[in-house]
Formats: structure tokens, sequence, C-alpha cells
């Protein structure tokens, strides 16, 4: 799988060279060249600029008839008046005008289907590919991403949530869970030292001494290496001038307007200068899309702020180079109700719901997959859950069938059961 | 049968023979007749002695149903197993793995263990000065004695429970589980030294308000959208009460346990018939825990079709006997449940608890996980499993007993792996060793920081105290193996840069630092009060050589101080036990 993920994209030192041109290159001098050399270059090339992922999760499940599957020519559609995009044919809802305008960079998934409609339980299984179970915590796909991608040399965490809490590494253990940013606008909780930098040292250097001495002696030599790890990271991390990701007021106003001055907006402009510092996965949440009520009215005033700070992630992203090789997703748990309720609010409905993807590979402008006229119902392509984590693994280059073992000794693969949708990679 | 035959008899003797007549009599002549069959009956059972047990039905008492049913009751006899024939067994189980016994600690070092072990607090300087000063020689006996009786003791395990059962609750609201209901009627009954069967009967067979009754956490922790989820409470009332994780089958059959995906079912419906109300619209976080009327209705899924489902009865998957259980109401059910569950014939509910209280306390485990427990697994050591098991069992699941007669052996004087101490006893020692004010643990703890912001209302977060957020950063799951709990970022971060460790470690009029400086004028004296203060113990003579090069190192008293108070709390030692 390391080598399929080489195939699939390759990098150079610029940025990135065509999956295309790399096979032109072995087909037209495959004799002269030797594969395995070219294969190792390669790789090193591939550390030197990893694969990232940014997960919007609209939390409380967004609804599709608000966002990318209006049925404007049904009473089911609500009354909600479509736009244009960037590609012919396709039209979303209105309220998402500069996302229609980055059409041709992201794919659409209309025909998510599933049967959870809790909460608590649908965001935990796509986040983790699995239903909750008792027994067992499964590791989010952040986790298992950051676990396999994670770059050591990188001090910043390789998981960070921001704008709220997420699903953890479950059994994969401390090392994954994920770093929590709530405001993006301010630095992390106790990152900065109370004392100054020199200050910190000298304590740091008492410590590992006086362990040393101490505990070490006293049967607590592991313990004192593995705590004097984790304070070693941790210093570094706040020593690293990595950590200036996390200021945004390095960022031009403008972009920062552009990506909207929200904390959602905020969140997405952090996610791609945490992915730019290495931050292997990001997720930022958007609260609110739980929409019982007045749903034409609040999904309106939440695509006021999602929809351009997706839109300029994207095309940020792809100014800098990095949207080859960073996956972008935008997904809540489940859908909502093609009826409207007599409180004007869409209910749960897992049955049918989108999503969208960008990035890493990605074919964007195209739309996977379609539901019926009044959209009850996946009329093509149905695409499981599973299915769309293996799509996500696919794109970030991991062997989604690769087994971890749970504490009890059960192997259990990173998406069980799946196939990647390749439509999205063509 | 046997009575109708009785009754038609009794009618026609007292009414006459023919069928005119009994048709003509009148109601009270026919209820004058029944009330004689019956007298005849009960008089024909006594002659005959005839046993004939009538059929069990909804509403057979719960006492009369399980003695009908044959099930044991708990056994409450002398466990028959000291501390001193535990250590023999000790002793014969490391001389066969030709290992030397590990070296005693000394007093302070037994006490901050013992301590921290059994109620989750560190020992008070003054505690230790007494201790170690106390020539008795059954002075170590009597610590224990005394810990295990303590409040502090029950409300430590009551939080130790807590954490089992929340660490893995599936409920679609966890962090709002009412937890503390739970926790006071724990710490109660471990108070009062109430046997672990009982404790757990009460769990599995809970009904009630969940604000009144702490027993239904386990119910709550598995109820989305107030519906019960049956599979998830039967997988986790086995893996927490008998260590046998026949979860994993609900699937399919279990890939390396002898346990069915049917007997997964049939342990489901035993608690299909649980169920959750709200009381009233106006307290939509209030939880009422009942029996549904009727049997429980659980359905085994098909193999090809999860939406299709056969009925399937109870039926325990540890009992032997091939008999069909009788019909039974949702309450009853989950009594016999709980019966199966905690009975002397089921071995493995003692050894599921003594596996935990074992590697609680001597950090081994004879099965680890400790909660993967069963018949296909091989523990170490098994004759001291067996001997604890089975002497748990004798004194009818008596706890106090079980810590103290560990808590008691020799070899609980020796070293041992050490433990990461829990979150609650991590939060206590540092309000010990900094002296804090409760008050001075709260503001951003679990808020802006870690992966566990609870995502709570506005309203409801009021309810959040400084423990609480503490916990909330610093929080693990029991069940899993102590080495896998290593602290995280953010943990490691609080203790280092966090303003509220800042401001206690700082020397300022108001804190301990502060104080003790000018008390103790003397540089190895006041090093000394703050390692017995922080870490219970003295420095070494190389730890009391580098931290005064340190002091003239640093050639400010003051701030050489709050850097050597800072390196004590955020030392790996602190963390652990």
């Amino acid at each position: 799988m390391r080598i399929r993920s080489i195939l699939d994209v390759t990098m150079s030192g610029e940025g990135v060279i065509r999956r295309r041109m790399f096979l032109r290159t072995i087909g037209a001098g495959a004799l002269a060249l030797p594969f395995g050399s070219l294969l190792a270059a390669r790789a090193e090339e591939l550390r030197a600029r990893r694969k990232a992922c940014i997960l919007l999760w609209m939390a409380g499940g967004p609804s599709q008839f608000e966002t990318f599957d209006p049925k404007p020519d049904h009473a089911n559609g609500g009354g909600t008046p479509t736009i244009q995009t960037a590609v012919p044919g396709v039209r979303i809802a209105a309220g998402w005008e500069k996302t229609a305008a980055a059409l041709s960079e992201i794919a659409l998934i209309r025909s998510l289907t599933n049967r959870e409609g809790n909460h608590a339980r649908a965001s935990y299984q796509l986040h983790t590919g699995y239903l909750p179970t008792g027994t067992l915590k499964h590791p989010s796909l952040g986790a298992n991403v950051a676990a396999e991608l994670g770059d050591p040399a990188v001090e910043l965490p390789h998981f960070v949530a921001i704008g709220g809490p997420t699903q953890g590494a479950g059994f994969l253990g401390a090392a994954y869970e994920p770093f929590a940013v709530l405001n993006p606008e301010r630095p992390p909780a106790n990152a900065v030292p109370p004392v100054p930098g020199e200050r910190l040292e000298r304590r740091l250097g008492l410590l590992g001494d006086l362990e040393a001495a101490g505990y070490a002696q006293r049967g607590g030599a592991d313990r004192v290496r593995d705590h004097q790890t984790l304070y070693r990271q941790t210093a570094a991390m706040v020593r690293s001038p990595r950590m200036a990701a996390f200021d945004l007021d390095q960022e031009d106003a403008t972009l920062r307007d552009a990506y909207g001055r929200t904390p959602f907006g905020q969140g997405c402009l952090l996610a791609r200068r945490l992915v730019e510092a290495g931050v292997t996965f990001v997720e930022v949440r958007s609260n609110g899309w739980d929409t019982h009520t007045e749903n034409a009215e609040r999904v309106s005033r939440l695509a006021s702020t999602v929809d351009p700070a997706l839109a300029t992630l994207v095309s940020d992203l792809k100014t800098r180079g990095l949207l080859d090789s960073t996956l972008v997703i935008w997904m809540g748990e489940f859908g909502r109700t093609p009826r409207v309720n007599p409180r004007a609010g869409r209910d749960h409905y897992p049955r049918a719901f989108n999503a969208a993807v960008a990035g890493c590979g990605i074919q964007g402008g195209q739309v996977i997959g379609a539901t019926s006229p009044d959209g009850t119902e996946v009329t093509d392509r149905p695409i499981s859950i599973p299915d769309l984590l293996a799509t996500f693994c696919q794109a970030l280059g991991i062997d989604y069938r690769r087994e971890n073992m749970s504490p009890v000794g059960r192997p259990i693969r990173i998406v069980d059961g799946g196939t990647p949708v390749s439509e999205l990679f063509a | 049968m046997c009575e109708r035959v009785l009754r038609v008899a009794c009618v026609v003797a007292v009414l006459g023979g023919s069928a005119a007549a009994q048709n003509a009599a009148t109601v009270a002549e026919r209820r004058e007749a029944l009330a004689i069959a019956r007298d005849l009956r009960a008089l024909a059972e006594s002659v005959l002695g005839e046993d004939q047990p009538p059929e069990i039905s909804s509403n057979t008492p719960v006492e009369q149903l399980l003695a009908r049913l044959g099930r044991p009751a708990a056994r409450r006899e002398s466990p028959g197993l000291e501390p001193a024939d535990l250590d023999r067994l000790i002793e014969a189980a490391q001389l066969a793995r030709g290992e030397q016994p590990a070296p005693r600690l000394d007093d302070a070092a037994w006490l901050r263990r013992v301590y921290l072990d059994l109620t989750g607090i560190p020992p008070t300087p003054e505690q230790i000065a007494v201790f170690v000063a106390d020539p008795a020689p059954d002075k170590h006996a009597r610590q224990v004695d005394q810990l295990t009786a303590s409040e502090a003791f029950a409300r430590h395990w009551a939080r130790y429970w807590r954490d089992v059962i929340s660490a893995r609750a599936t409920s679609e609201n966890a962090r709002l589980l009412n937890f503390d209901t739970f926790e006071q009627w724990l710490t109660q009954a471990l108070l009062e030294n109430r046997p672990w069967d009982a404790i757990a009967r009460e769990i599995l067979t809970a009904t009630g308000d969940a604000t009144e009754s702490g027993a239904t956490a386990l119910v709550l922790a598995h109820t989305n959208n107030l519906r019960v989820q049956p599979a998830e409470l039967a997988g986790e009332a086995s893996r927490i009460f008998l260590g046998i994780q026949i979860a994993c089958a609900q699937c399919h059959d279990h890939p390396t346990d002898r346990w069915t995906q049917r007997q997964f079912h049939e342990l489901t419906a035993f608690f299909a018939g649980t169920a959750v109300r709200r009381p009233n619209r106006e307290q939509p976080l209030r939880r009422v825990v009942f029996d549904r009327p009727g049997s429980p209705r659980h359905g085994l899924p098909d193999k090809d079709d999860p939406n299709r489902t056969t009925p399937v009865a109870p039926r325990f998957f540890l009992d032997g006997s091939a008999a069909d259980l009788p019909r039974l109401t949702s309450a009853q059910a989950r009594a016999l449940a709980a019966s199966y569950f905690t009975g002397p014939d089921n071995p493995w509910f003692a050894r599921a608890l003594v596996n935990r209280v074992w590697y609680a306390l001597t950090g081994q485990a004879f099965y680890l996980p400790i909660d993967d427990l069963g018949p296909d697994r091989n523990p170490e050591d098994p004759e001291i499993l067996d001997a604890l098991a089975e002497a748990f069992t004798r004194s009818g699941y008596d706890l106090r007993w079980l810590y103290r007669t560990i808590a008691q052996t020799d070899h609980y004087r020796r070293e041992r792996p050490p433990a990461r101490l829990r979150a609650d006893a991590l939060f206590d020692a540092l309000v010990r060793a900094l002296d804090l004010p409760l008050e001075g643990l709260a503001g951003r703890v679990g808020r802006n920081n870690g992966n566990t912001a609870p995502q709570v209302p506005a309203a409801v977060r009021g309810r959040f105290s400084p423990r609480q957020l503490f916990t909330t950063l610093f929080q693990a799951d029991p069940s899993l193996p102590e080495d896998e709990l290593l602290g995280t970022i953010p943990q490691a971060l609080f203790l280092m840069n966090g303003p509220q460790v800042h401001r206690a470690t700082t020397a300022g009029p108001r804190t301990l630092l502060g104080r003790m400086l000018p008390q103790y004028p003397d540089n190895a004296k006041l090093l000394d009060a703050l390692y017995l203060r922080v870490l219970a113990r003295h420095p070494n003579p190389e730890e009391q050589r580098i931290a005064l090069d340190y002091v003239r190192q640093v050639g400010n008293r003051r701030e050489a101080f709050e850097d050597i108070l800072w390196a004590l709390v955020n030392s790996a030692e602190f963390l652990n036990r």
C-alpha cells in the first residue's frame, strides 16, 4: 500500500507531479530507469510533503435539501431556490454561492445511505466507521490518519480538533488523542509558559536530574523514561517555531476576511496553517445543524459562515500547492427528513444524505450518486459509511484494510467492509 | 391438572351428580363448593406428600422464583484464608518461577502506597511522622483496618466503579448522565461493607428515578432517546461483573472464545424488558427506569439480513442445564439474570472482582486486560487466584475482607510496578501538596484545554465543580492496562504551564511556599519538608546534593525553591503510586 500511495500521487520538490506524468515517465523510460531507485527517491519526497486531511464537521446533521442536493421541483424541497455552479448542469442550494464558484475543485456525494439516526451514535459511526459498543472504543479517522501518516519530526500534535469535542483515539491510545482548540483565535490553553523560556529550560533540567537520581532509582525507571518523553514532546511543542501556526494575526487581513470573521471561518484558516506546519489531521466543527425547527432560515444563517470558509479553504490550499496533498471533507452525521415538519423544521434522516470532498487526488466538479425526485431514496450509486471512510483512506494513501490490535487482541480493521468510490479519483 | 380434577369432583360431591342440579346451583353454593375443593386439595397434598410446584406466574415473587429454579443463595461463611496463607501461596509461586521476593519498602513509602491505593489520598507529613515513629509490630495491619473502614476508602472505590461504567457508556448524552447519585449510593454501600453480590444485584435489577436510585447508572449509561439498548447493557454487565467479553459475539460467533452469537442474544433477552421514561416534560433530563409489563422480547438477527430477526428466549450462557426457562416477566428475567451473574455457582463473578482488586493493589493481574477473563484464557498464578476467589465466595463476597487480606500480606509491603494515580486521586494529591483552595483549580481547566471539553448546555455547566473539570482532563478508563496510561500533552501542559499550578508554586503571601520559606531558614530542612509534603518521603543524598547545588547556582533562594516545588509536582513520582 505504501508503494500504491506513491504511485497515486508523487511529489517533486516544488509541488506535485500528477500521477499521469509519473506513469508516463515510467512508460517512456522504464527500462532505462532503475525502478527501485526511482521509488526510493519518490518515497523521500513523499516524506517531505506528507498527506493531510481537514474534516469540516457539521454537527447535528446538515440538511441535504438546503445544501448540495436541493429539490426545487418537489414539495419536499421546501421552496429553497437553487443556483448555478462552476460546473455546467450541477446546481446547489442558494446561500452557497462561493462554494458554487469553487465547485470545479469539489466533488459532491449525494447518495450516502445509513440507518443510524441518533446524534451520538451516528457521529461515532461517521468518525470511526463503526457503531459504538461498550466493550471497545474505536479510533476515529483522525486518530487512524495521525497514527498512519503523522510525521515524528513535527513537534505539534498530529491530530487537532478545533471548535468542540470529537471522537478520540479509542484503543490507539493517548498518543493519537486529538489536541483540542476551542477558540481558534486564542493560543491553546497553557501553551505559553508562565516563566521565561530560560527558566523553563532550567526547571526541566532540574526535573530530569532529580528524577534520574530519585524515582528512577526507586523502581520508577520506566515511568521516568515515559514521563521524560512526554515532557520533552510537550516542551518541544511549547518552544517550537511551528507554534506560530496558532497565531492567526500573522495572516493577511484580506484573507482572514475571506474565510469569514467567525469562529468557524477562523478555525478553517487555522486548519490550513496547521496543515502547512505539518499537522496531519485537523477537524473543524460547526455547531447548530440540528434544525428541527425553522430549518431553512437556520441553514441559511449557517451557510453564511460555512460557505465562505469552505470555498476559501479550498482555493487557499490550491494557491499554496497544498490541495493535491490535503483532503478536505465536508459532512455531518446524517441528513434531514424530506418532509418539512409543522414547525418548519426537518428531522433526522440517515437514509439519503450528502457530503462534499476535495483535494488529494479527488476529481473535482463531479457529482456521485443521486436521490429520487422527492429525496426519500437513493436511486443511483448508494454509498455506505464504510465505503465513504475507505474512500478517504484511499485518497490519503492509507491501506484501509490494515488491522490494528485492540486491547483484547482482536484485530480491528481501519475500515471494515467498505469499498472506495473509485470514480472520485477518475 | 390435579387441581381441576379435584375441583370437578368436589362440585359433584357437594352439589349432587346431575348436570341439572349443578346448573341450578346458586353462585353462593358454587363458591362454597370451590372453597371445599381447595381445602380438600390442601388435605390431599399434605396426606400424599404431593409436592407438585404450581406454575411460575407473573405474580411469583423473586425469592420463590429463584428457589423453584434451584438457584443457590450466596454463602456467608468464614473465608478461611489469612494474609499469611496468601503469602505462602505467593512464595510458592515465586519459587516455582525462580523469582526472589522484591525488596521491602520502608515505612514512609509503604504508607504513601497504602493511603493512595485504598483511599486515593496521600498521607500528610504528620501522619507519616506518627506512623514511622510507632514501634508496634502490628501497625501495618492496624493501618489497613483503619483505612478500609474509612469513608475515603468507600468514596475512592465508588469513583473507581463510576469510571468503569462511564468510560464505556454508549448513551447519547453520556456526559450529562448524573453519576453523582451513583457515587453517593455506592459510597454508602461500601461504607456499610455491603456484599459485592448485593451491590451487583442492585445494579443489574435497578429501577426508579435516577436522581434517587444511584444503581440505575448502568442502565442509563446504555440508553438512547429513552430507549434502553439491551445488547449494550448485557455486554457491559458481562464485561464488568464477570470479565467475560461475550459482546464480541453480537454480530457473529466469537472468534477466539466459545461463545456463540445465539448465546449473546439469549443473554440480551434477560434485559430486553428494561425500559426508561421521562416522568414529565418540564424536567427533560429526568429519567425513570422500570420493567416493562409482560415478558421481554428480543430477536436474534438473521445472519444474511440483519433487519430480520427470530425471537430468542432468555438463557444464561454459563448455565449448563438444557432445560428451558419458564415464561418470565421483565422484572423476573432481570432478577434471574442477576442471580446467574452473582450466584456462588458462577466462579467468574468472584474471579473478575478479585482480578481487579489484585491488579489495583499489587500491580499484577491474573488476567490482563483485567476485564477479559473466561474459560478460554489462561490466568497467571492460578493457585493464588483460585484461593482468593474461592475464599471471597465463601465469605459471601465480603469486599472489606478481600482488600484487607491482600493489603496485610508481607507481599504488599514489597516493591511493585508503579501505577498512575486516577484523576480524583491526583486532584486530591495536588490540593494537598500545594495546599490549594478547592476553587484554585477551577477556571478553564477542562474547557479551553484537552480534548474532553464537556459539551453541555450553559444551564447544566454550573454542575461541573473544580474537581469535575480537573478529572475531565485527567480521566482514564480503569479497565485499561496501567502501562497504557502515560499522560497526554494537555495534561502535561496543565501541570507545566497552567496558571493554577504556577500560582500555587510561587512564593507569595498566601501560598504554601510563601509560608514555608521563612519557617525553614535552613535549605536542607526546607527541601526535606517539601519532599515530605509532595512525595511523602525524604530526599535521598543525591537528590539533596542536586537540589542544594541548584539553589546555590540560581543564587536566589525564593526562585530556586519555586523551581524545586514545580519540579516535584511535575515529576513522574508524584503522578504514580
